[in-house]
């Protein structure tokens, strides 16, 4: 059976990336002094679970770097090493460097070796500096394709079909871990077989391996029968024909004993051995150091499975020693029953522990976002219901008009949940920060001390994505620009340690996320002086507002130098635009001297718009309401035209071009000049008009539908939305109209 | 066809006194006549796009495009919405009448009406009692250039 692992390799992208998330936040997170314990197993496991999955997959160079972050975070996590900020820095570089991996490897191409190499010398550098690795333990380090440290032992019965090729079949369940053929025989038209399988895998881990490979009801994985000898601690020469006779359910070994219990000789001689229960009972990794001369030999090599490390010199000698070892071992095997009864009983705890944390599923966007189509139907076909039913005599149809109601009640709490599925906490954004923040302070010599708030505030899934790029450079502006060096601080009077707030909030039908810093301040003198060089027109007495918002005009820069902070890359003006093609706007309050704050304004939610219902010619249309500015009524001396056509209208100081809606969409106005209308006062990036239209209807939230699923692209419209009675009302296309101006 | 007996049903609908016949299994449903939302500078025989079940739909009028019959628009109009590789557009005839089974061997070849009537539609003509089925293959016109109901021929018209 040929198993294409590939296919897979997506969910497993995934999963690094998330791990690889959160082992950043929780190293950040780390209080060095009094790191909790929690959270050190948390990023250990983190680790592990990338290499497991890396090995599984076959991503050996992933496995190996991780190989050796779990083994210096295992032995931070049992108190064996003090955790310092340079062995967080060293992680912190890991972590990207397999981020950088886990994109490559997506990719289909091959990591660049050097900086791989870069990392995995830091790694093993703190290694040796902590002392406590035998100098000879680096050569298990470099034996990589070992993903145990400390394996577990399960018992798989399979139930085959007699036709399949067992041996592909085990050669593919041989990548979780080293298997032994404990019995064959077939029963009926089926063939059973029963393996020990040792693998450092969870439970759960080998189970989903194993379903990639075979139906789950044709295989069963349990815990060897408590009191079975663990195989490293039973003797090679002395018991295989004991164990043989002992029959299926303590046959551990069968004519190839030697490959189980040789697989992972990582047992220390030492006395203290006999009280761990070896290998079988062990719920938490690591109960047993490795021994590297023993792990030399990972026997694995005779299966033919890639570890091929085989050293027949170290067999010999391992074989020596595990002879030795023998009757402690037995001793210890003695006591495994018993340890491992209590071993089991943990291993149940932390199982109903981990069915606790699993209380999220991933399901494809365009789920949610089907699901959210129907239920704006539902919410139509009310409305219709309820419409419909205002004309019955209330005293007739009270049942009808209370079930009426009812659904109005459970319809608006159902939009209100699916609505909610697409939004997402801002901490998945924010999370990001305190590293960007850490390295940017070190790197330009500050001291910066970053404060998230409001992290809870949720946001739609889509704007979550697009809000990174921008949030990213507002705060690389503040921290290089805004906070200013500690001896200027010092200077200033103001504590030397900067302050950069994130906050993000709700504020009506809008989402405000902050970037708030104590820095200098912008500088109105030396944006008007850059404003002038690059040529831009200027009017007297501008106030402060306005003259901040010139720093989002393309090509604007005001660092002094270029820094390879900022300077380059995405301007400011790129992150006006992105905001605004999410329907957003940026303000910026600034205050000299006492720091600045750049406010990001955002719809709720992409799916759903805040439109303005005009009419024209008796057809209903929609402007979207961030875009509309002021609406007005004006009179006859304000309405100018150019070349006896194009019309203008004169707002205080400025005539803007004014468009009739009626001559965009082709129908007849019930206006025949624009007094006799509405003139509405819109913006577009940086261009402002005037719209001319008939009458304003209302004002409502609408669901965003396009055209294109079964038209096409409409000039001037940006798709469409179904109104309360059910008919379809086009929404206008502000930047079309913008161009059209 | 390899089968010249191959019989497959036929939804037979009515443009003025002409009667036509196309795959029913490229029909989603009938539905009565609604008002459409009007497109601008869209072509006359697109009436405007409508609201099927949260769906955007474009609604045509083949009696404008084939300018046949007198386009009016009452409580006994009929729409025939088509579901056509995946994309939904209603098409107003004047009525629908029938449904038939028609076997290939009965179906005629086209005459040619020299420039009149594009032709590259019309799949055949079959007789059916008194009356004369014109068999279109209404995937063919509804995504072809000249109906502008798909993006492409929108911007190769354009």
């Amino acid at each position: 059976m040929e198993v294409d692992l590939s296919k897979f390799f997506g969910a497993f992208f995934e999963e690094a990336e998330e791990h690889l998330v959160s082992f950043e936040s929780l190293l950040m997170g780390l209080d060095l002094n009094a790191p909790d314990s929690e959270d050190l197993n948390a990023i250990f496991r983190a680790a592990h679970s990338i290499k497991g999955g890396a090995g599984t997959f076959g991503f050996n160079d992933m496995a190996a770097l991780t190989h050796i972050l779990e083994n210096l975070l295992d032995r931070v996590r049992k108190g064996r090493m003090a955790i310092t900020p340079e062995m967080v820095d060293v992680f912190l570089r890991t972590g990207d460097v397999l981020a950088y991996m886990v994109a490559v490897h997506r990719d289909g191409a091959t990591p660049d070796p050097e900086s791989i190499a870069t990392v995995q010398s830091a790694l093993e550098a703190l290694e040796r500096a902590a002392g406590e690795t035998p100098p000879d333990a680096q050569e298990a380090h470099a034996y990589t394709s070992t993903r145990a440290t400390s394996p577990k032992d399960w018992r798989l019965n399979l139930r085959l079909d007699p036709t399949t090729d067992t041996r592909d079949l085990l050669a593919s369940i041989a990548n979780l871990g080293v298997v032994t053929e404990l019995a064959r025989q077939h029963e009926g038209d089926l063939l059973l077989l029963q393996l020990a399988i040792r693998s450092l895998d969870s439970d759960e881990d080998l189970r989903e391996s194993l379903a990639f490979v075979l139906p789950s009801d044709r295989f069963e994985l349990q815990i060897p029968p408590p009191g079975s000898p663990p195989p490293a601690a039973v003797s090679v020469t002395s018991l295989p024909t004991s164990a043989a006779s002992e029959g299926k359910d303590f046959g551990f070994f069968d004519d190839t004993p030697a490959q189980a219990t040789e697989a992972f000789g990582f047992f220390e001689p030492l006395p203290s051995q006999a009280d761990t229960p070896a290998g079988m009972g062990d719920t938490d990794y690591g109960f047993f150091e490795p021994l590297p001369s023993i792990a030399q030999d990972a026997p694995s090599g005779r299966e033919g499975v890639d570890y091929g490390y085989l050293d027949a010199e170290a067999v010999k000698q391992a074989e020596a020693a595990r002879l030795a070892e023998q009757a402690e071992a037995q001793a210890a095997a003695a006591k495994a029953g018993e340890a491992s009864k209590l071993a089991e009983s943990a291993q149940h705890n932390r199982r109903a522990g981990d069915k606790g944390e699993a209380t999220t599923i991933r399901v494809d966007v365009t789920k949610v976002d089907q699901l959210l189509n129907f239920v704006g139907e539902l919410v139509i076909t009310q409305s219709m219901l309820a419409q419909s039913a205002s004309g019955l005599d209330p005293l007739l149809h009270t049942r009808l008009l209370a079930g009426i109601d009812q659904l109005q009640r459970n319809t608006r709490e159902l939009q209100e949940s699916v609505m909610s599925i697409r939004m997402i906490p801002m901490s998945t954004v924010f999370s990001r920060f305190p590293r960007v923040v850490r390295d940017l302070a070190t790197k330009l010599g500050k001291k910066v001390e970053l404060r998230l708030v409001g992290e809870q505030t949720e946001l739609d899934k889509g704007f979550v994505e697009k809000l990174v790029d921008p949030l990213t450079h507002l705060v690389r502006n503040s921290l290089d620009h805004g906070i200013e060096s500690t001896e200027t601080r010092v200077a200033r009077g103001k504590p030397e340690t900067g302050m950069l707030t994130l906050a993000a909030f709700q504020q009506g039908g809008n989402v405000v996320i902050e970037v708030r810093d104590d820095g200098a301040g912008l500088n109105r003198e030396r944006i008007l002086a850059k404003a002038r060089e690059n040529g831009l027109s200027l009017a007297e007495g501008m106030t402060d507002q306005d003259v901040w918002m010139l720093i989002f005009e393309a090509g604007f820069s005001t660092a002094a130098e270029v820094t390879d902070v900022s300077g380059r890359g995405v301007g400011m003006d790129v992150v006006r635009k992105n905001i605004q093609s999410m329907g957003g706007s940026v303000e910026i309050e600034s205050m000299a001297g006492f720091g600045s704050t750049m406010r990001i304004r955002l719809p709720l939610t992409l799916a759903i718009l805040d439109g303005m219902l005009v009419g024209s010619g008796g057809e209903t249309y929609i402007l979207p309401l961030n875009a509309i500015r002021q609406s007005l009524q004006p009179v006859a001396e304000q309405c100018r035209t150019v070349n006896g056509r194009g019309r203008v209208v004169q707002v205080r100081n400025d005539y803007l071009p004014l468009i009739a809606l009626h001559e965009v969409v082709g129908c007849t106005p019930k206006s025949s000049e624009p007094t006799e209308g509405i003139v509405m006062l819109i913006e577009s990036g940086n261009q402002q008009m005037a719209l001319w239209v008939d009458e304003l209807l209302g004002q409502q939230q609408v669901v965003v539908k396009n055209l294109e699923a079964n038209y096409r692209r409409v000039k001037g419209m940006s798709g469409a939305t179904i109104l309360g009675d059910g008919r379809v009302a086009l929404i206008v296309d502000v930047s079309a109209l913008a161009r059209k101006a | 066809m390899e089968h010249n007996s191959n019989s497959r049903e036929h939804l037979v609908f009515t443009l003025g006194e002409e009667e036509y016949a196309i795959d029913i299994l490229k029909v989603q449903e009938i539905r009565g006549f609604e008002p459409p939302t009007r497109i601008a500078n869209a072509p006359p025989f697109i009436l405007g796009v409508i609201n099927l079940r949260g769906a955007i739909v474009p609604i045509t009028d083949l009696r404008v495009k084939f300018a046949i019959g007198e386009p009016s628009y009452g409580e006994f109009t009929v729409v025939i919405i088509l579901n056509l590789a995946g994309r939904v557009v209603g098409a107003v005839v004047d009525g629908v009448s029938d449904v038939v089974a028609l076997t290939d061997n009965i179906v005629q070849a086209t005459p040619d009406f020299g420039a009149a009537v594009d032709t590259a539609y019309i799949v055949g003509l079959a007789p059916m009692d008194e009356h004369m089925l014109i068999l279109v293959d209404i995937e063919k016109l509804m995504t072809g250039r000249e109906m502008e109901l798909v993006a492409d021929a929108a911007a190769s018209a354009a």
